[in-house]
């Protein structure tokens, strides 16, 4: 996150839309590891992560004549990453999202969530918590890790998150709300919960 | 903390474990990409290959600019005549007799006389001030040049009109008969060019060159009113030496056809004889050639052929 004096994320991409190639600099450094991430955590294979981390920041580029300020910076950046793996999805067939909070689509969430997790080898080869806790959240459902993604990679609120995926403010909070239990419970050998 | 949408040890836990990076070489891929969108190297190249464009354009606009403010006087119908191969051709046979005239002239009146150029006067009422050595071809030649664009006789009387162009016509008829005389007719082609001069000035004029020599004719004899069209115009005389130079190879290296054409824009015909010759026609049932001839001779005169006209033949339409 920026700092007190520093300029905000608007004003870098307002001065870089004038042509101030260094503002770029600045909020690419600010925002690539949590862009990356992103990507990174809902792609199974590195490669597949990197173009769309890539396309993402080009789209950006290309977009910079027509950015307004409306709302916070990392929400457009995020709706960008957001739609593009969204496309990503379609291409390769995957297009449906479901979330574990809709009780339509309870059946689906079970079949695709925590296959990996389950398996003993998988489990037992993790005993880090770091390494469990990646390994938990590539298991949570799509729409669930991506709000839980957007939330700690993109420092989006939560109607943040809402407006981003085009999702109601309680659907986006019930989303996080099954995504920690389902962290919690897969890591409740290694981890603690507050209390 | 732990409520049910936030958990502050696991959110710890997941940012200390989640710390990928992006690879360096995407970095500066990505990088380069946001300098060469916004960067001052392909703009400038954009804005240099628009230069040529823009310069042209630039000129353009300056080209078209002083065309719109050129004046039209400075292109007239009399120079664009002037400048036409006739023309030019119209110059060179009456230069060679304009020589000789010339020097007679030098050593009557001397050479002040011979350069005076010719003043028109700047209305289309005012006079001509003609130059004093009104017989010289090469002077008459140049004010029929001047005089090409003329469409319209002077708003002199008739007995005086036909006065002036009985001068012209037997000024210019004593020139060309000089010219030929001058031309040796040591070869068959010299003789057949003399032929053809003879031959042309006993046909009828086409009417512009009527029209130029009726035009000219009054400022030849006595002071009248000038066209319109040439109102602005004075003309220097031609240099005598010029006149007396080359001038007669030139004569003789021109071609039959051309000289013939220049001998019939030489020889005057009269509005009186015109009217005898359309006459003589009807009277011999060569009325289409009558009516070529009314129709030339209106073409002349334009407005001020009914003027000329006899009833009789006023009435007739070609």
């Amino acid at each position: 996150m920026p700092a007190q004096d520093a300029p905000s994320d608007e004003d870098l991409m307002l001065a870089y839309a004038a042509g101030d190639a260094a503002a770029f600099d600045k909020l690419y450094s600010r925002h690539r590891g949590g862009v990356y991430r992103y990507f990174v955590r809902q792609c199974s294979q590195g490669g597949v992560a990197d173009e769309l981390y890539q396309d993402v920041w080009m789209n950006l580029i290309r977009a910079r004549a027509s950015y307004v300020p409306t709302a916070k910076f990392t929400t457009w950046l995020y709706r960008l990453a957001h739609n593009r793996l969204i496309d990503h999805y379609r291409a390769i067939g995957q297009v449906r999202l479901v979330s574990a909070d809709d009780e339509a689509h309870a059946d689906a969430v079970d079949a695709i969530a925590g296959a990996r997790n389950d398996q003993p080898e998988v489990r037992a080869g993790n005993n880090e918590l770091g390494t469990r806790l990646k390994v938990a959240v590539a298991a949570l459902p799509a729409a669930q890790r991506e709000a839980f993604l957007l939330q700690q990679e993109g420092g989006l609120s939560l109607a943040e998150i809402a407006e981003l995926t085009g999702a109601g403010v309680e659907t986006v909070k019930s989303r996080l709300r099954y995504a920690l239990a389902k962290l919690r419970s897969d890591l409740s050998d290694v981890y603690e919960p507050q209390r | 903390m732990n409520t049910g949408d936030s958990d502050h040890k696991l959110e710890a836990a997941w940012r200390a474990a989640s710390r990928d990076e992006p690879p360096a070489a995407l970095d500066d891929t990505i990088r380069a990409a946001a300098r060469r969108a916004v960067g001052a190297g392909p703009r400038r190249a954009r804005h240099l290959r628009s230069w040529p464009l823009a310069a042209a354009a630039v000129m353009a606009v300056f080209a078209i600019g002083l065309l719109q403010l050129t004046p039209p006087e400075q292109v007239t119908p009399a120079m664009v005549a002037e400048n036409s191969p006739s023309m030019q051709e119209a110059k060179e046979a009456a230069k060679p007799a304009g020589a000789d005239a010339a020097s007679r002239n030098a050593a009557a009146a001397g050479p002040a006389k011979q350069d005076a150029p010719i003043a028109i006067a700047a209305s289309p009422g005012a006079s001509i001030a003609a130059p004093a050595n009104i017989d010289r071809p090469a002077d008459l030649a140049r004010k029929k040049l001047a005089q090409a664009p003329a469409v319209m006789p002077q708003p002199t009387s008739v007995p005086e009109r036909d006065q002036a162009r009985g001068d012209a016509a037997s000024i210019n008829t004593e020139k060309l008969r000089q010219l030929d005389a001058k031309a040796k007719p040591e070869s068959g082609i010299a003789q057949q060019d003399a032929q053809a001069n003879a031959k042309v000035r006993a046909e009828p004029f086409p009417a512009a060159t009527q029209e130029k020599l009726v035009a000219a004719a009054p400022a030849a004899s006595a002071p009248a009113a000038p066209p319109p069209a040439l109102a602005s115009m004075a003309r220097p005389a031609p240099a005598p030496a010029e006149a007396a130079g080359a001038l007669p190879e030139r004569r003789d290296a021109a071609p039959a056809p051309q000289r013939a054409a220049l001998a019939k824009d030489a020889a005057p015909r009269p509005a009186d004889e015109w009217i005898k010759l359309i006459r003589k026609l009807r009277s011999e049932g060569r009325n289409d050639e009558a009516a070529k001839e009314l129709a030339a001779f209106r073409a002349v005169y334009k407005d001020g052929a009914d003027a000329l006209l006899p009833p009789d033949l006023r009435v007739l339409k070609p």
